[in-house]
């Protein structure tokens, strides 16, 4: 595992496009994924992260970067000497415009999201994705997302007639 | 309908303020990066990922279930209605069931589309059970004491699961002044119809109040404690669940508390210089 001057662990990760990316352990701990097979001592040298391109795994790794929890020069965590309201509120609008990406981008980030269980970015990528169409009729959501309205007319009919009152 | 269509950031890796080393540029277009893998609208596992995330309104579950078939499929499996709810936690209110003049009967409180009809709930009510002493709703669930039989009924008013537990000795007792007439019962886990709770009797001794608790998981009843008062349980009281405890006004401004953990009864008598305000 490769070390840097200031004393960080560092670790390299890498894509399946050929790019590598050196981040220190610490962030990339945000995935549990890589958490786990640093702990598993499966990480000596660097984590090929399979499926995900260097642009995703990118804003993967600038994701964590920001999210995880810092520490200053005391070694003291910045929420001791931030308030953590104001953390999260910084938090917040970082992440509201981090999110202001494409639908494949954002369908993307899930999946990458996913299979590195990552929570938080987990949770930020599916709830915009659902902000986005709860407000949107039937065809509308059909439509976002590429799928096919596959149940015959009369099909539907009966659905709305089990549960009439939720489309009134 | 509106679509949030702006182009992915196109910062490189040393924007994000790591180093990074990069043998070869990547190319940068605008499509999925998945090309040879499943979208993760088509996997279902992410797919539910997503859906466990629709506003907890009683309509969101129905309508979604219309965009296709797979999501039908994937919305009514009874695995996915229960990490709804824990997604969820706190459930909204519906409404409200009233019942002083029995049997009881629901009023729906949300606007549309989220007004569930006052009948849907009360079909219990057609079925004729609906009649026993209402006690309380807690965590999704209502309890109600059997009229007929020495009973307690657990149910679900949105799915119409009921479990019945029969009281334990020295609870049967049809003598008016010793009648069961104050219960509670709260979830331990989940919150929905097949949840663990718990369940506390009450009823008045030979020189205090006498409390029973069962629980689901294990299926028996604990040993009745008692403790000594003159009090009175308020009737219209109904139970507050505070922490692990369930509290009970009684007369002269009094507290009774049962701890559910520790199966302990005692009263918390008002403060001497309590005024009312």
């Amino acid at each position: 595992m490769a070390t840097r001057e200031a004393g960080k662990k560092m670790i390299m990760l890498k894509s399946p496009d050929g790019m590598e990316f050196e981040v220190e352990e610490a962030v990339a701990m945000e995935s549990q994924t890589i958490r786990k097979m640093i702990e598993d001592d499966c990480a000596d040298t660097a984590i090929l992260i399979p499926n995900i391109n260097s642009k995703i795994l990118s804003r993967v790794i600038e994701y964590c970067n920001k999210h995880v929890p810092t520490t200053g020069a005391t070694g003291a965590a910045a929420s001791d000497t931030v308030a953590p309201a104001a953390l999260a509120e910084d938090l917040k609008i970082w992440d509201a415009e981090f999110i202001k990406v494409n639908r494949a981008t954002r369908f993307d980030l899930i999946q990458a999201a996913s299979y590195l269980n990552i929570k938080g970015l987990l949770d930020l990528t599916s709830q915009t994705t659902i902000d986005t169409i709860s407000d949107n009729s039937l065809e509308e959501i059909r439509s976002f997302l590429s799928t096919k309205n596959d149940y015959l007319p009369e099909e539907e009919q009966t659905i709305r007639r089990e549960n009439q009152w939720a489309f009134q | 309908m509106s679509r949030r269509s702006r182009s992915p950031s196109a910062s490189p890796p040393g924007d994000l303020g790591i180093p990074f080393h990069c043998p070869s540029s990547p190319s940068d277009d605008d499509g999925s990066s998945f090309p040879a893998h499943t979208p993760p609208l088509e996997d279902d596992n992410l797919l539910r990922e997503i859906l466990v995330r629709l506003p907890p309104l009683p309509s969101s579950l129905p309508r979604a279930a219309l965009v296709c078939k797979r999501w039908r499929r994937l919305l009514k499996d009874p695995a996915f209605f229960r990490r709804f709810r824990a997604h969820h936690r706190k459930a909204p209110l519906l409404g409200f069931f009233a019942g002083l003049c029995r049997p009881i009967f629901f009023t729906p409180t949300l606007d549309r589309p989220d007004r569930i009809p006052a009948e849907r709930l009360n079909r219990f009510r057609a079925s004729g059970e609906g009649r026993g002493h209402f006690c309380c709703c807690r965590h999704g669930l209502a309890l109600l004491l059997g009229p007929e039989r020495p009973e307690a009924l657990v149910w679900d008013p949105v799915t119409g699961h009921q479990r019945r537990v029969p009281f334990p000795p020295g609870f049967h007792i049809k003598r008016q002044e010793t009648l069961v007439r104050h219960a509670a019962m709260l979830c331990t886990a989940g919150g929905d119809g097949d949840s663990p709770f718990k369940l506390v009797l009450l009823r008045y001794s030979h020189n205090g109040i006498l409390a029973c608790l069962y629980e689901s998981e294990s299926g028996v009843w604990g040993n009745a404690v008692n403790t000594a008062t003159p009090h009175e349980i308020d009737p219209l009281s109904h139970s507050v669940l505070i922490g692990n405890a369930l509290c009970w006004r009684i007369d002269h401004g009094a507290v009774l508390e049962f701890d559910t953990e520790r199966q302990s009864l005692r009263v918390i008598e008002r403060p001497a210089d309590a005024r009312r305000t």
